[in-house]
């Protein structure tokens, strides 16, 4: 018994000393970096002291940033500078923990790191501010703010420190000056913007038959849809039996009606046709309105009334409406990149157009979703002026016009000009759409709970979708819950 | 009597320091930081930016209108997904207790499913019941003209459909248990009970299964942990869709967590979930000891 306590008791000490030694070790690595007041202000000097270092490392997205337009661009750099280049690329969700898991410690370990626009606000404390290094550029060629697209521009890079959700000044064309003097800030360098576009198959509108049988039905021709109504007359028109077998196997059109990310941005897409939004300026949020239930029940009634869709549309996200529209199921598809048909669908041809709106006193208000991806350095970097001169070229004209060859979504207007030159027919045509869908598109809100007002609006709309509630009941569900969350975060 | 020697004794501890260090580091450690961030409004994007504040993450997940929806979903899942484990389990584990040709590939073949990671099983299926392009619906559109539906995008189905494709993946283990037990068992109760004129029924239900009962037990302890534990099939099938309707708990942690970076909030709800399952668990463990013969 004695014998049992004593051994208890030597028990004890080795686990208070594993612990203790565990606590030591814990303390010892805790490399506790500087305020990030003081970091800022060392930027500089910081960057004097390793003007040119042996390497970068670069933490980017897989294909929802383009990586292979990067990498090809880094490779370039690295062999022009003399400074290696690694660049690491995780897909969209494993980028993002990862981004905010080396922010959050504070690492060191990556100077540059591609960064989605709803991140921002949660993440700007660990940014480096980019304003100082633009205003001091050493390649003001490599840098030409106003050649950017300026609305891709603001809404990707110019946020307020202390109030990320304020939206900057509008302009046609980035003036630093007025950014600045209105106490905004530069974050990134915008590298990629996706915007939802809708690809079609052209075969399908030229053919003559089809084109005989539309004008017959509808009374007027077969053409690229300019409103919604008119979209949802050609959706139902192609919505057929094509081999006479009693079962429709070509639908109209697909949408994104899984539970995610792609069907809030799908809804919001109608939302801002129909002259909504998700909140007010006060962010309040406002999406269970007229417009709202008008926004969404357009949008259910595509798939339940009217069936253009393809029965599995509530489980699709922007992988499976590919799929679907690959191939050759729909006549039309919407999506944040060039969609292609397989090649065995036979005399296949696509096209492309920007996505439709809905007409309001004479004019037609189109509001596509649009994100972009900006490449910003973090703030615990030890070479900062580096990393910015790398951003820099990685967003320069030329390095975008090269882009083109890797299909990237470019962010600058000479880009864009460029791509008219293209040789290839198809792809001047999408970089064509692409530059005018931009320049009507809709960010996302400017908030630090974005995921979760996004799931909200999710789960409504998915609520809708799956019979369980009406379009009213849903949004306004989805509202209450969206005004909690932004109390729940201090707005 | 040896003799106790003080050296010998000291080289044992600190042979035992390095598995201590291990163990502190990788359970308790977290464990303890977890219990603390649970009282905080720590998030992990703002680490230098928190403080404490008491029980109020914990009142907050008991308030939580989606923490109950997705406590209730996990209730159905684990209770919906056990109950048919053990049922089919059971009985194809009655089935195979007897000598058969192909035995032994049959047993192989039950393996196979175990043997798969729960994300490239959720990915098969939802490739497999997909509506458009799924094998499921081709062949019963195909073979009996029915137009299949939408099994991961209807309300009432996503629910039914992820537990099966659970009780796909894990029946075979109950099966296995079982069948160890039932081979196991003597068969002279049996022998003696048949020359007594008692039913195939009488003697499953009177001396089979109370001989199986402590394996039975200790079966659907480690099921109904693994099911409460269930993530990355209903992650890939569904990500907790349509609506909320396959929403369980722990993809709300996981969620709260990495998704919304609420990790003080995360590590409460986490602490709640802990207790329940231990809660329910220990009253498994409580019986099997009651019937466990001393």
């Amino acid at each position: 018994m004695k014998k049992g306590q004593f051994n208890v008791k030597k028990l004890k000490m080795v686990l208070m000393i594993s612990l203790s030694m565990l606590i030591l070790l814990t303390a010892c690595s805790n490399n506790s970096p500087e305020p990030a007041s003081e970091a800022a202000g060392n930027n500089q000097s910081a960057a004097g002291a390793a003007d040119k270092p042996e390497e970068l490392k670069v933490l980017y997205a897989t294909v929802e940033a383009g990586s292979e337009a990067i990498i090809d661009a880094a490779k370039a750099y690295e062999q022009q500078s003399g400074i290696k280049i690694s660049v690491d690329t995780f897909p969209y969700n494993n980028l993002q923990e990862k981004v905010f898991s080396e922010l959050a410690q504070k690492s060191d370990y990556y100077d540059l790191i591609a960064i989605d626009t709803p991140w921002v606000p949660k993440i700007i404390q660990h940014i480096e501010p980019m304003t100082s290094y633009i205003q001091n550029t050493k390649s003001p060629e490599l840098l030409q703010l106003d050649d950017f697209i300026a609305k891709a521009f603001l809404d990707t890079s110019v946020f307020k420190a202390d109030a990320p959700q304020q939206n900057p000044p509008q302009m046609d064309t980035i003036d630093l000056d007025k950014i600045v003097s209105e106490g905004f800030d530069i974050w990134s360098l915008p590298i990629q913007s996706n915007v939802l576009t809708v690809s079609y198959r052209k075969d399908l509108f030229n053919n003559e038959e089809n084109k005989a049988q539309f004008q017959q039905q509808y009374n007027r021709e077969l053409a690229v849809p300019q409103t919604l109504d008119e979209y949802l007359d050609i959706a139902k028109f192609f919505t057929r039996d094509t081999d006479g077998d009693g079962k429709i196997d070509l639908y109209g059109t697909t949408l994104m009606g899984k539970k995610h990310e792609a069907n809030f941005v799908d809804f919001k897409s109608f939302l801002s046709d129909f002259g909504g939004s998700i909140f007010d300026d006060n962010l309040v949020p406002v999406f269970n309105n007229e417009a709202g239930v008008k926004a969404l029940e357009t949008y259910g009634s595509w798939v339940s009334e009217h069936k253009v869709t393809p029965p599995g549309v509530l489980t699709y996200t922007w992988d499976e409406v590919a799929t679907v529209f690959g191939s050759g199921q729909v006549a039309m598809g919407m999506n944040y990149h060039d969609m292609k048909l397989d090649p065995k669908v036979e005399g296949g041809d696509t096209g492309y157009f920007v996505f439709p709106g809905v007409e309001n006193g004479g004019e037609i208000v189109r509001g596509p979703h649009f994100g972009s991806w900006g490449i910003g350095i973090s703030k615990y970097s030890n070479n900062k002026q580096a990393a910015y001169e790398l951003a820099e070229a990685l967003t320069s004209p030329d390095v975008q016009k090269g882009y083109l060859n890797f299909k990237q979504h470019v962010t600058r207007n000479s880009a864009y000009v460029a791509a008219e030159a293209l040789p290839d027919a198809l792809s001047k045509e999408y970089y064509q759409v692409l530059g005018e869908s931009l320049k009507v598109g809709v960010g996302r809100p400017r908030i630090t709970n974005y995921d979760q007002v996004s799931e909200a609006v999710q789960i409504a709309v998915s609520e809708y979708l799956s019979g369980k509630k009406d379009a009213k009941q849903a949004l306004d569900d989805g509202a209450k819950q969206v005004q909690s969350l932004m109390e729940q975060a201090g707005y | 009597m040896k003799e106790n020697n003080p050296n010998k004794d000291r080289l044992k501890y600190l042979l035992f320091v390095p598995t201590m260090v291990i163990l502190v580091s990788m359970t308790i450690v977290p464990f303890v930081f977890s219990l603390l961030t649970s009282l905080t409004n720590y998030k992990a994007t703002e680490p230098d930016n928190w403080r404490f504040i008491g029980l109020d993450n914990f009142t907050r997940a008991l308030m939580d209108k989606d923490i109950q929806s997705s406590f209730v979903n996990t209730l159905v899942y684990v209770a919906g997904a056990v109950s048919l484990e053990f049922v089919l389990g059971i009985l194809i584990a009655l089935l195979l207790n007897r000598k058969m040709r192909g035995i032994t590939v049959i047993r192989m073949l039950l393996l196979l499913p175990m043997m798969a990671t729960p994300v490239a099983v959720g990915l098969m299926w939802r490739w497999l019941l997909n509506t458009d392009f799924g094998i499921i619906n081709y062949y019963l559109s195909a073979w009996f003209e029915i137009t299949g539906p939408n099994w991961l995008g209807e309300y009432a189905l996503a629910m039914p459909v992820v537990i099966l494709v659970d009780v796909w993946q894990w029946t075979p283990f109950v099966v296995l248990s079982l069948l160890a037990g039932l081979q196991s068992l003597s068969d002279d109760p049996i022998e003696a009970a048949s020359m007594d004129g008692a039913s195939s029924w009488q003697m499953f239900w009177n001396i089979t299964l109370p001989q199986l009962k402590s394996i039975i037990l200790v079966v659907l302890l480690i099921r109904i942990i693994d099911a409460f534990k269930s993530f990355d099939v209903v992650w890939t099938l569904t990500n907790g869709g349509p609506g909320v309707s396959t929403e369980l708990l722990s993809l709300r942690v996981y969620r709260v967590a990495f998704k919304f970076w609420e990790t003080g909030y995360a590590s409460a709800i986490s602490w709640l979930f802990l207790i329940i399952v231990m809660l329910i668990t220990s009253q498994f463990i409580r019986f099997l000891y009651k019937e466990t013969p001393k």
